[in-house]
């Protein structure tokens, strides 16, 4: 028997409900792996072991009366950013050490409803500001077969691209915002970490509804199973490779692999394209001016009166100043001094208002390639060396700025490894709600190229 | 030397607006209430909750357009203006920068017209109480959140009267249109006032804005301390700045809070967690028809139809609850001029002394209606209607069984009159001779004495008639 602590969900269903293994056993396997290799991984903010076992047990009873739902009994990992109920969700920030909230988030909730099983919360960048690919680290180190992440700026691609993973940044309002603690409200999405595209799927279904608490939200108005196309194949499928994507900005290794994941793609049936957008290169930059300005007001609540840290002072102005010094880490203040900036009355033209323009002219022009592609092929992370960052001025989001500026959907999955043996992700972007489209080709690459994870063991 | 100064001013008016539910969460928008007992996760601003639009407000702001005679924006959006303050648990306010419900109206106030620049949305902020510690203040969020309307004037304003004149014809407008309680008293309704003078003709001088007056009188003395200050300074050639005002109410006098100089940068932008708003003609166009007459039209109504005279037809329109219940009591009986004079004089004596509330009336429109109609078709006497009446707020009851139980009802039985009359005629020979002889004052005392004997059987114009025609013999 394989280890099951690096199966899929889906595997893991099958074990579930053929009685192979009991929700407990599956907890108590993924709990060991978590509380072994977690404090060196710096992976979890929390091991939640007494809650674990104890949803474990009632996801046992639902199975065993045959009422289980698909993610019945499956453990899961959440990031800190997303609130769970009694459980701290400290965002990654000492401004929220050990702050419970009340409340859970929306799309935590339906998991609870599903009778999950949470192992614990993945640590995360304050505030989800980096955008750093940490909330990789649980999956890929067996602690939980799927975590749901944060996506601003492409976190949760980059963590599936670092981590050789499959991660979805759902449409905006596919997934409810509600309990995400906000850094750039426009940009924000919950979405999964898993093994697979049909995982990927699996845990779409299981999150994706408007919610009244989300105005922005609109959910899956059309019922639609999003795991419909896993296992079709893409025959006739047309797939946009855009020239901005392939040049100097990307390490030849990943440039190749994925080219050649292209190529693998065309062999099942794909059709390619070569299209253009233009604007690629200011994307970053728009997503940086955009979600900083976004920050600086979100994060202005954690001002230290009704909850949180606070620091001293002998008024209202010493006070917030000092607990929001001593609440925030020098990148948060940074970003949040930068948000300012640009939303001060002498700069607002200059840098919000264009930085908008660009955003409306990347839509557009992701608009028009759709008019004849299915979805679009691009790299996860550009990968060169720090210096050569450093030279070209690249914003670690170069690669996957624009569809968060667009909204769209976009699927990053593993198409090869470097030559150090790190892997290397690809992303396809896909039109607003269709989800279901880019899941299928990475679904179809994967068989191809990670057969093992399909295999279920009897 | 001093030159004709004349004011211009420009007014703000918050007004709270008559929702369930607070503007972005599902929180009570009751008044008052044990502090913070009225907030939850959303109106405290913790991690990860969202504003989510309360329709209401929308409808309500779109009514205040209506009588404003404003232009309604199809689509309608929010902003963010961000500020630190402990009163406001985000942040930042929820507002309306760029696309304003309501915009370009105008009201009318006697001869002065005055445009109504735009009405927009916000969210109001909650309370400190500064007065328990000298070493920390308290946070009240109960009124956080709750629906705002700014309604912000041109500066078509010159007098302190015409202010106090404007901002009654306001609250009484939005009253009608139950859209704002116009209760100033607990902050329903506030104003900030916009002021400066400069000489006919000239241009504008240096403004100053003072904030949050909270009852007519306040606007009115602010506004007249102004002017005073202003003059002053210009008249003895010192400098104003522009600068933000409180009124003090115990001295009468103004004092400045903040100059613009240092004014905050709010920064604002579009809020990216509220859809804008798109609203149909067809929708617009219902919440407009669902606008009730105005106090202009029940004036014309009262001095026209109902023949009731100006000054009485102000006093009952200046007040919705006052009108409203005028009209009730109508209903059952419709005798417009005695139903106004009873309101005018008993009911608001009444309400004067402190006795009764408007808002908590112990007995309904139809009863007091029903009393005035009992006094106007002789079913009780005229002068009984004050006791009925002290009756029903002291103890209650219907004017029905009031009057049944003190016996006021009047006797329709004419024989007992007769032999009233014959008695008294009898009992008093000589004022009976006096009278005969022409001395006419003498009847005043037999009819006391008729009077008397009848009391609620029957009324002085039956008593009266049967006397005289007694009398003649």
């Amino acid at each position: 028997m394989l280890d099951i602590t690096q199966e899929t969900v889906k595997s893991l269903r099958r074990r579930l409900d053929r009685r192979e293994i009991s929700a407990e056993e599956l907890c108590s396997a993924f709990l060991k792996m978590s509380q072994a290799m977690s404090p060196d991984l710096n992976a979890l903010a929390l091991i939640t072991a007494d809650e674990a076992h104890s949803a474990a047990k009632s996801a046992q009873t639902r199975i065993d009366k045959g009422e289980s739902d698909v993610l019945t009994g499956i453990p899961a990992i959440i990031s800190d950013n997303i609130m769970t109920e009694g459980v701290i969700s400290a965002c990654g920030s000492n401004m929220l050490a050990g702050f419970v909230p009340p409340y859970s988030a929306s799309a935590v909730e339906q998991l609870k409803n599903a009778g999950y099983v949470l192992v614990g919360k993945a640590t995360t960048d304050e505030f989800g500001l980096g955008g750093s690919p940490r909330s990789g680290i649980a999956v890929s180190s067996g602690f939980a077969p799927y975590s749901l992440g944060t996506d601003s700026g492409g976190a949760i691609r980059r963590a599936a691209a670092y981590y050789g993973l499959t991660g979805l940044r759902p449409t905006f309002g596919r997934v409810s915002r509600y309990g995400l603690a906000a850094f750039a409200s426009s940009f924000d999405q919950i979405g999964p970490i898993a093994k697979t595209a049909e995982d990927c799927a699996i845990i779409l279904n299981a999150i994706s509804a408007r919610d009244s608490l989300d105005a922005t939200s609109f959910g899956n108005p059309d019922g639609e199973d999003f795991t419909a196309k896993i296992n079709t194949g893409v025959k006739g499928l047309k797939i946009a490779v855009p020239k901005e994507f392939f040049g100097d900005n990307i390490s030849d290794e990943v440039k190749s692999d994925v080219l050649e994941a292209a190529k693998i793609l065309e062999k099942q049936g794909a059709v390619l394209i070569d299209v253009s957008v233009k604007m690629t290169e200011y994307a970053a930059q728009a997503f940086c001016v955009i979600s900083s300005a976004e920050a600086s007001s979100n994060l202005a609540r954690y001002d230290g009166v009704n909850y949180g840290l606070r620091g001293e002072g002998a008024s209202y102005a010493e006070q917030i100043v000092d607990s929001r010094n001593k609440g925030f880490s020098s990148e948060t203040k940074r970003r949040i001094m930068f948000g300012n900036f640009v939303l001060s009355g002498e700069n607002y033209n200059d840098y919000f208002v264009k930085a908008h323009a660009l955003r409306y002219k990347i839509k557009a022009e992701y608009d028009e390639i759709f008019n004849t592609a299915d979805a679009i092929l691009t790299p996860t992370v550009s990968d060169l060396s720090e210096k050569d960052i450093a030279a070209k001025r690249l914003l670690p989001d170069f690669c996957t700025a624009s569809a968060s500026l667009a909204g769209l959907p976009c699927v990053t999955t593993t198409c090869g490894y470097r030559a150090n043996g790190l892997p290397i992700g690809m992303s396809l972007t896909g039109r607003k709600m269709n989800e279901a489209t880019i899941l299928q080709i990475a679904d179809s690459f994967e068989r191809n190229f990670s057969p093992e994870l399909f295999e279920v063991a009897l | 030397m001093s030159t004709k100064l004349i004011p211009t001013i420009g007014l703000e008016i918050h007004a709270e607006l008559l929702t369930n539910s607070k503007v972005f969460c599902g929180c009570s928008a009751e008044f008052g209430g044990t502090p913070n007992s009225r907030c939850c996760p959303g109106c405290s601003a913790f991690p990860g909750t969202l504003p989510v639009l309360n329709k209401k407000a929308v409808e309500l702001i779109i009514k205040a357009g209506a009588v404003m005679n404003c232009e309604i924006s199809r689509l309608t959006s929010w902003d963010r203006k961000n500020y630190f303050y402990p009163d406001l648990p985000k942040a930042y306010q929820i507002s309306q920068l760029n696309a304003p419900a309501c915009t370009n109206g105008c009201v009318e106030v006697g001869d002065l017209e005055v445009r109504i620049k735009q009405i927009h949305l916000e969210e109001d902020a909650g309370k400190l109480i500064h007065d328990q510690s000298p070493k920390y203040s308290l946070a009240d969020y109960n009124r956080g959140g709750m629906c705002l309307i700014e309604i912000v004037t041109e500066p078509d304003i010159h007098s302190a009267d015409e202010a106090c004149a404007f901002v009654e014809k306001i609250r009484a407008m939005l009253q009608y249109a139950d859209v704002c309680s116009g209760k100033m008293e607990q902050g329903a309704l506030r104003c900030d006032v916009n002021i400066s003078l400069a000489e006919e003709n000239a241009p504008l001088g240096v403004r100053a804005e003072i904030k949050n007056l909270n009852s007519i009188r306040s606007i009115a003395r602010a506004i007249e301390y102004e002017i005073y200050r202003q003059t002053e300074a210009i008249n003895n050639n010192q400098p104003l700045v522009q600068e933000t005002r409180r009124f003090n109410d115990a001295t009468g006098e103004t004092f400045a809070m903040r100059t613009k100089e240092n004014a905050h940068d709010y920064r604002y932008f579009p809020d990216p967690d509220i859809p804008a708003v798109a609203l149909t003609d067809s929708e617009i166009e219902a919440i407009f028809a669902s606008v009730p007459e105005m106090p202009e039209k029940r004036y014309a109504r009262y001095t026209g139809e109902y023949g009731i005279s100006a000054h009485e037809a102000e006093i009952l329109t200046g007040n919705k609850l006052l009108s409203d219940f005028f009209e009730a009591a109508l209903k059952e009986y419709d005798n417009p001029k005695a139903v106004c004079a009873f309101t005018l004089t008993e009911l608001l004596r009444r309400v004067n002394l402190g006795e009764i509330e408007l808002e908590a009336l112990p007995f309904s429109a139809a009863d007091f209606g029903l009393l005035v109609k009992y006094g106007y078709t002789d079913k009780i006497n005229r002068g009984d209607m004050k006791e009925v009446l002290r009756e029903m707020i002291e103890n209650g009851g219907s004017p029905e069984s009031i009057c049944e139980e003190k016996g006021l009802f009047i006797s329709e039985d004419l024989s007992l009159v007769e032999s009233v009359v014959d008695e008294v005629i009898k009992n008093n020979p000589n004022p009976v001779e006096q009278y005969r002889a022409g001395e006419q004052k003498v009847f005043g005392f037999l009819m006391g004495q008729a009077s008397k004997e009848l009391k609620g059987k029957a009324t002085p114009a039956v008593i009266k008639e049967t006397l005289e025609r007694k009398l003649r013999g």
